[in-house]
């Protein structure tokens, strides 16, 4: 993981005091917003977190292919989540994301534009809503001011893509 | 014009054109192309510009064709905008479409990505890219 990550911490009340030994189960995420909307992925699904230099378009690609890069010695494709899911961009304008976290689904190494990093958490599993099967959100949690994050499944994101590309 | 027929360039080496279409790099196997000339290429036959499929927005007009073959052996041309450079690079310096840009929808004229002096070019197959974007060349009546 990229130094630039802030250390894992974990969400709850921070005044309350430990009652008991037994640890509350935890589930680790990397936290990242795309436009306006906070997301995450398992942190064991995240490799890396790399910077978007050297991007190469791709012509005829739908349009939430950013274009690949190599990283690592492999080239990988980089989504935008913002045109998959067809989020709305602020009114004010924002520079196009500059770092993606790499990311492995369905077994294939792959790319997710970031706009901004939010950093490694452990949430309690007590706080994660689960969502309905389908689409590529599996749970919902809270993280402060208001912010409700959405915890993406890798795989059901990759075949939520590839979904929309078969439909046209 | 200049006959470029060249084999794919022995064992280990890739002979390609690189040219540049918008913002992006494009190389194109020279084992696939015939000849390269002025566009529009003399005679009737199908033709392809690099900007229109590549970049659009650019409006880059075309100033040079490469002369190549479709899968059923027709003349085609592709049109290209800026000038072509020649470069012979080591096999590795290739790699094929990423599994995961294949499922999200790259298209088929893609064959690969070639990595030269750190930027990343698109490698082209040409007869691909006819099947899919070549139409009546400049000066060639639309078949009724």
């Amino acid at each position: 993981m990229a130094g630039e990550l802030t250390p894992s911490r974990t969400l709850g009340d921070p005044d309350r005091p430990p009652e008991r030994a037994r640890p509350e189960p935890t589930e680790a995420v990397f936290v990242f917003r795309a436009a306006a909307h906070w997301y995450a992925f398992e942190a064991t699904r995240v490799q890396s977190v790399v910077p978007l230099g050297n991007l190469t378009r791709v012509p005829g690609a739908p349009r939430f292919v950013r274009g690949v890069l190599k990283a690592a010695g492999r080239l990988l494709v980089v989504v935008d989540l913002v045109p998959l899911f067809q989020l709305p961009r602020s009114a004010a304008p924002e520079p196009e994301s500059r770092r993606c976290a790499v990311i492995e689904a369905d077994g294939l190494p792959m790319a997710i534009a970031l706009d901004e990093v939010g950093g490694l958490f452990r949430v309690p599993q007590a706080q994660l809503e689960r969502a309905e099967a389908d689409g590529a959100v599996e749970a919902t949690f809270p993280l402060g001011e208001g912010r409700l994050v959405s915890l993406l499944a890798a795989d059901r994101l990759l075949a939520l893509a590839e979904s929309k590309v078969q439909g046209g | 014009m200049m006959d470029r027929k060249t084999a794919a360039g022995g064992a280990g080496v890739l002979d390609l054109f690189l040219v540049r279409a918008g913002d992006g790099l494009f190389a194109l196997p020279m084992d696939q192309v015939d000849a390269v000339g002025a566009w529009p290429a003399a005679g009737a036959m199908a033709a392809v510009e690099l900007e229109r499929v590549a970049a659009p927005a650019s409006g880059a007009t075309s100033v040079r064709a490469f002369q190549f073959r479709d899968a059923a052996g027709r003349a085609c041309a592709l049109g290209v905008a800026r000038p072509p450079q020649q470069v012979r690079l080591a096999a590795d310096a290739a790699s094929g479409v990423p599994r995961a840009l294949g499922r999200l929808g790259a298209p088929r004229w893609i064959a690969g990505f070639v990595e030269w002096e750190g930027a990343i070019a698109v490698l082209v197959d040409l007869p691909a890219l006819a099947a899919v974007h070549a139409g009546p060349g400049p000066g060639e009546a639309a078949p009724r």
